[in-house]
């Protein structure tokens, strides 16, 4: 008990000016303020081991080319939230030349990824300035149990203002960042994603493997995340619905490119800083 | 003096108190009048501009009444049945018509019968100052009026001239068969005959409204005339509150309502909103309007509101207390919000559709209301090797392949060049022939099927490259069937992460 006391001292430390608000159902324990990615090597550096409920999480890229992959990642995630929470739907904002220019969101293949398509609302804004207004409007309205935002980075102010409404409705909001500028935000967690050679399927040894993905925690407040962290290589297991650690061993293509590439990069490459972080 | 110029030469079409006096008249030639009066001032006319200005003016004038109809190129009908008393009394309304309309630099007349056609012979042929008919004398007042005041045909006219017809009286004391007598047509007889039907009123004469009348709407003038921002939203919240009350009476609610602002110099300005669901508390409702009342332009102020509600429903009175603590919130409300900020069309869901052309098998419906009506809503079927992401279009890309028929080796892709290391394939995807039938094709029916078929069918493929990237990729047309013979080309469509 005196550990979960310090742990909520801590979070409180870490928030400083917000106020720490305990669940009004009385205790509750971990699950009911987070979801996990079911990843021990992912879930130990996040804050008291799970993806915070009311909280902004923030994902990008190295390379624009790589926003496939990110985006992979990011509806596996959502569909571990889904499996914790079952009412609701989840708004997905992003700017109609974004759907253009990175493909429509597509049901069959949403549906083969475990998600509901029809619990999907999609946003399509003409404008792309309208996408912190669409994302806040949703999180405020305190309607929907995600709010999924794709677009450029909306600057630090649009990204406090996001997670404070995050925090007041208990609603998480994950934004996807699809060009390679990096701005500060305020986001809660900040994760790097670049696509990685999974497993073999063991169905199809031939065709493609198992969606996987190199994921670097740039950021987590309140837990172990540090840029210089090595990523961590995790595949999507599709049996289970839920992310696995790729070893090296026994997998020959991803040992060939760990050899010809650092698998350490900077993650705060000189240059591509928008703004001071 | 405004002319309109023709085959037959310039004509004028409008002139002003000053070129009546120096004796230009509508329909004289420009040359005639030049003649006479040779300072007069000349300006080409412009109808559609003037009709424009008309039908401006006509949203105006539903100040008066929601029953405005444009009557030609220089007339309002305006059936104020129900609406004199709001303004104290037939003769006020009229007053106050005519002092707005001169204040706005229009010389105008307003003639007021139980009958459109009474009130538009004495608007433009009746004398002196008294233009109001009473009820039911609809006759005795126009009946000392010329026959021009009958709204009838040049040739009529003139037939009707030259029988020594001048007035409404003579021609209405003439038996009805004997004046048919007289005319050659029967149609020229029949619409003498209904023109002085509708002017007594045996025949009812529909006005073809501007707008359709919307059976809920509440007007609010102004004192002084409106211009800041906050006063429009007074108003409004003023208006909503009337409206919700008349709506709670019928047990209704809104779906669609506009806000119209007229201003005093003549123009209008509207905004409308539409709703998810049937709705009419005041909050909610202003809070819809907020950001668009902003677009709303008050010109030299707008000194008259009008909210209506153009489409309403049966309201299904929930008890709000009780849901409000167990169930997650209501969604509707968050639609709204951004529909119309964003644009109705902006909010969408995915329906499945019945189909296995990858890009017919969903389509985007309307966030409220695009479910399917009735009947078997089909299902999302679960396929794999479907992309979460597909182009709306796909794009054509640059492959090199190690055998024709096979999978691509490389390819290029927005300038990038990627190399794939493992695949899945074919999936061979045809055409639905009972959507694609009958374009070239000479031979049987079976056999143009299956060569169209075979010509327009993909074989689609799920690669994998170096960096783990995964591609929906597809050849169109088998090798050795294309229609000119080139070798088929290789396409994206979509995405997998």
């Amino acid at each position: 008990m005196q550990l979960e006391q310090l742990r909520q001292k801590i979070a409180r430390i870490e928030r400083r000016n917000i106020t720490f608000k305990p669940s009004n159902n009385g205790h509750k324990g971990v699950a009911d303020r987070g979801w996990q990615s079911g990843c021990a090597a992912i879930d130990d550096v996040l804050p008291q081991g799970r993806l915070a409920y009311d909280a902004l999480h923030d994902f990008s890229t190295f390379r624009s080319r790589d926003t496939p992959a990110m985006d992979h990642f990011v509806l596996a995630l959502l569909q571990r939230f889904l499996q914790t929470k079952e009412a609701g739907e989840i708004i997905w904002c992003q700017s109609h030349l974004n759907m253009r220019e990175h493909g429509h969101p597509y049901g069959p293949g949403l549906k083969a990824l475990g998600l509901a398509p029809e619990r999907l609302l999609f946003v399509s804004l003409r404008k792309e300035h309208d996408l912190a207004f669409a994302m806040e409007e949703s999180l405020r309205s305190g309607a929907v149990a995600a709010v999924i935002g794709e677009g450029a980075p909306i600057g630090f102010t649009a990204s406090r203002r996001l997670s404070i409404a995050c925090q007041e409705m208990a609603i998480p909001c994950l934004f996807l960042n699809n060009t390679n500028t990096y701005e500060a935000s305020a986001a809660a967690t900040r994760w790097r994603i670049a696509p990685a050679i999974g497993p073999p399927n063991a169905a199809d040894l031939d065709g493609p493997g198992m969606a996987a993905w190199s994921v670097s925690l740039l950021r987590a407040r309140g837990g172990c995340a540090h840029p210089g962290n090595p990523p961590s290589t995790v595949f999507w297991n599709d049996a289970t619905y839920s992310f696995d650690l790729v070893s090296t061993a026994g997998n020959r293509a991803l040992a060939d490119r760990a050899q010809t590439r650092p698998t350490v990069r900077s993650a705060y490459p000189a240059g591509r800083i928008g703004k001071a972080v | 003096m405004l002319v309109h110029s023709g085959v037959k030469g310039t004509r004028i079409t409008a002139t002003n108190r000053m070129a009546e006096k120096a004796g230009a008249v509508i329909g004289q030639m420009l040359n005639d009048a030049r003649a006479a009066c040779p300072e007069i001032h000349v300006e080409q006319g412009n109808e559609e501009a003037d009709r424009d200005y008309l039908t401006r003016l006509g949203h105006w004038g539903m100040r008066y009444s929601p029953m405005v109809a444009i009557d030609g190129i220089d007339g309002l009908l305006v059936d104020i049945a129900g609406c004199d008393h709001l303004f104290g009394g037939e003769q006020a309304l009229i007053t106050d018509f005519m002092l707005r309309v001169e204040a706005i630099g229009l010389s105008a007349r307003a003639g007021l019968a139980d009958t459109p056609g009474a009130a538009w012979a004495l608007a433009r042929y009746g004398r002196g100052q008294d233009l109001i008919a009473p009820p039911n004398q609809s006759l005795e007042a126009t009946i000392d009026l010329p026959i021009e005041a009958m709204r009838l045909e040049e040739k009529v006219l003139l037939l009707l001239r030259r029988l020594g017809l001048k007035q409404i009286d003579q021609l209405h004391t003439i038996p009805r068969a004997a004046l048919e007598r007289r005319f050659r047509s029967r149609e020229a007889a029949s619409s003498v005959q209904l023109r002085l039907d509708q002017l007594v009123g045996f025949i009812r004469e529909p006005l073809v409204p501007l707008k359709e009348v919307a059976p809920y709407r509440e007007v609010l003038s102004c004192a002084e005339p409106a211009i800041e921002a906050a006063a429009i939203a007074m108003a409004l919240d003023h208006l909503l509150l009337r409206l919700e009350h008349r709506l709670e009476c019928e047990g209704l609610g809104a779906r669609a309502l506009t806000l119209t602002a007229c201003h005093s110099d003549g123009g209008y300005d509207g905004v409308s909103i539409v709703l998810g669901r049937a709705a009419r508390e005041p909050d909610y409702i202003a809070r819809l309007f907020s950001e668009r009342l902003e677009g709303i332009n008050p010109g030299f102020g707008i000194d008259l509101f009008i909210l209506s509600a153009d489409r309403v429903e049966k309201m299904s009175e929930a008890q709000q207390s009780l849901a409000a603590n167990s169930l997650p919130k209501d969604v509707i409300p968050l639609i709204d919000r951004l529909m119309n900020r964003l644009g109705v069309e902006h909010i969408t869901r995915l329906a499945p559709v019945a189909s296995h052309v990858p890009e017919r098998a969903q389509r985007s419906v309307p966030a409220i209301g695009g479910q399917v009506m009735g009947g078997q809503a089909p299902a999302w079927e679960i396929m794999v090797s479907r992309p979460f992401r597909l182009f709306e279009r796909p794009e054509l890309i640059e492959t090199i392949a190690e055998v024709p028929d096979g999978p691509p080796l490389r390819f290029v892709w927005r300038r990038l060049t990627r190399k794939i290391i493992r695949s899945r394939g074919p999936e061979r995807i045809a055409p639905e022939w009972w959507r694609e039938i009958g374009n070239g094709g000479q031979g049987s029916y079976d056999n143009r099927q299956s060569l169209l078929l075979r010509t327009n069918a993909r074989d689609y493929y799920e690669v994998e490259d170096e960096e783990g990237t995964r591609y929906w990729l597809f050849r169109a047309g088998l090798y050795g069937l294309t229609r000119n013979g080139d070798a088929p080309q290789w396409f994206i469509h979509g995405l997998f992460g």
